[in-house]
């Protein structure tokens, strides 16, 4: 099955003033699938907006819920909070989990103002390993020019951090601030068996073969995942059908 | 020996007073020390080696031509004395060996100087710079005006790139990678060779404004084998292209110390040959037609090569 699982649901309000926002051009779940469907996804998994405000993750959440039960055969939906929120974040995790949310994210560590030692964030990560669902975070490929709202988080942070969570499944957006070719490396690639990366576009145009070179990084391509980033992006690459480990998650 | 046209682009020959009297330079240079020290501990060693041993070595292995990368002395006089060294095996051995200049950037217009020596010399380029080593950023004003020179002289520049994760290792330079594109678009007629694969950036050249201001990047593979699986090599290939990617082993480092303990080139030569995944038109690449061009567009003897 094909899955697309980088896709964002939006309210117009919200993309005033957001860089990375401009030119999103659909805001219902019916617009975002069929903007989807047209490079081939079956199905879209819309990813929460990274808010630092706790009212907005709620809101992001409910317009999320929305499509999900208006649309239940074509959308799965991961929740966001910021982890700042403590137990209410926690609080909101466990009510969308129980509503039919299939994982936790985007998380913007940089964007949200938490560290990935935040005590909060711990216990939000603990949760996740409990509830068997996947916890997804906004990275940033960095070297280049800057990007919108591009995240400080570098490849050894995410792999320090990446280290302590042996039984959490992470999914690193964006082709993972390029830990992809750390894979390389022995002593690396034993630490991302429960690491996935998705394909999302994100400001910048990406090479043809990216997802060639990150299947050589990686030495397969069981954990890359085809996303879109629509409709925060206009180019995205052909889609992929979901990894078998998956598809019980998504689908 | 085999007719092969290999060119090793990255490897490090000594003065002979430099071995003989290893614990003065390592007295005078900690970095020196920290890098080239044996102890009953030490699983990799530098396993020096003189220059009939190294042609001969060469010859085994059916490398024609041997770049010498000069050393990262923190001294400008031992950088000196080092491109000294190095002169004159490029003149016992025209065509065998070939030289990088030692360049210490702090040391400002002596530094210039010397890379303006180098060229006179004859040198192909200037490098294996250290950030690390020499205790000098990116944007160091000393290295910005080494680069200009040896733009205007059409001198690549190699660097000594490290991998910001992974094990850590004697002399593991963990200056950020990200202050290269900067460089590379500021210089964008200075050719530079990042060495050991470039500490990863290849994937970042993934993205277009990356792979635009790195029109004029190569990339080394020295000590691969002691920092990737060997499928890093296919993967580079995809990444930037195979014409991209130049043969390198950091001779006499060794650099399979799990089955070898003494200076050699065949084990990685073999290595690539049979286990890379490359075509023999990649193959004929990267272990030396890319290098070769590269020699012939370098310095002031371009086109010896061509």
């Amino acid at each position: 099955m094909i899955v697309d699982v980088h896709t964002h649901l939006l309210r117009p309000d919200w993309c005033v003033n957001q860089p990375r926002l401009a030119g999103c051009d659909c805001f219902d779940a019916a617009a975002l699938f069929t903007k989807s469907a047209a490079f081939g996804a079956e199905k879209i998994i819309i990813q929460g907006w990274p808010f630092v405000d706790a009212d907005l993750c709620r809101a992001q959440n409910q317009l999320v819920q929305q499509a999900m039960e208006t649309m239940a055969q074509q959308v799965g939906g991961f929740c966001v909070v910021c982890p700042a929120m403590g137990v209410s974040a926690l609080a909101e995790v466990e009510r969308c989990l129980d509503a039919g949310f299939v994982g936790v994210g985007q998380l913007d560590p940089s964007g949200q103002g938490f560290s990935l030692d935040d005590p909060w964030f711990s216990q939000l990560c603990d949760l996740c390993e409990t509830r068997h669902v996947p916890i997804s975070f906004y990275t940033s490929l960095s070297v280049g020019e800057p990007i919108p709202g591009q995240s400080t988080i570098l490849p050894a942070d995410w792999l320090r951090w990446i280290e302590g969570r042996h039984d959490l499944q992470i999914w690193l957006s964006h082709y993972g601030a390029g830990l992809p070719f750390y894979a390389l490396m022995p002593e690396v690639e034993k630490h991302l068996a429960n690491v996935w990366f998705d394909t999302a576009p994100d400001g910048v145009t990406l090479a043809p073969q990216a997802f060639e070179g990150a299947t050589q990084c990686l030495g397969g391509s069981d954990h890359l995942l085809w996303g879109t980033n629509f409709p925060c992006a206009q180019s995205p690459e052909p889609a992929r059908p979901l990894p078998t480990q998956w598809e019980d998650l998504m689908v | 020996m085999k007719q092969t046209g290999y060119i090793d682009a990255h490897t490090h020959m000594f003065p002979d007073d430099v071995v003989a009297r290893w614990d003065w330079y390592a007295q005078q240079d900690a970095w020196f020390a920290e890098l080239t020290r044996e102890t009953p501990q030490s699983r990799v060693r530098e396993a020096f080696s003189n220059a009939e041993e190294t042609l001969a070595l060469a010859d085994a292995a059916g490398i024609e031509t041997v770049v010498m990368q000069g050393w990262y002395w923190r001294s400008h006089d031992l950088c000196k004395r080092h491109n000294d060294y190095m002169y004159t095996l490029t003149q016992r051995y025209p065509g065998r060996f070939v030289a990088y200049g030692s360049i210490n950037p702090t040391f400002g217009t002596d530094a210039v100087r010397e890379v303006e020596r180098c060229y006179e010399m004859g040198f192909a380029g200037i490098g294996e710079l250290g950030p690390g080593g020499n205790l000098f950023s990116l944007d160091d004003p000393g290295l910005l005006d080494v680069l200009e020179a040896a733009q205007d002289l059409h001198l690549p520049v190699n660097f000594h790139v490290g991998e910001p994760v992974g094990h850590q290792y004697n002399g593991k330079d963990l200056t950020p990678i990200e202050g290269f594109y900067d460089l590379a678009k500021r210089y964008d007629k200075l050719t530079f060779v990042l060495a050991h694969m470039g500490g990863g950036l290849p994937f970042y050249q993934l993205r277009e404004d990356v792979a635009q201001a790195f029109e004029n990047v190569y990339y080394d593979l020295a000590a691969n084998p002691l920092l990737y699986t060997i499928r890093s090599v296919r993967a580079m290939v995809t990444l930037v292209g195979a014409n991209r990617v130049l043969f390198g082993s950091d001779f006499p480092l060794t650099i399979y110390p799990r089955i070898n303990k003494e200076a050699n080139f065949s084990l990685f030569v073999e290595d690539l040959v049979n286990n890379a995944g490359l075509s023999p038109t990649e193959l004929q690449q990267i272990m030396g037609g890319n290098m070769r061009s590269l020699l012939s567009e370098s310095g002031k003897n371009r086109t010896t090569f061509g």
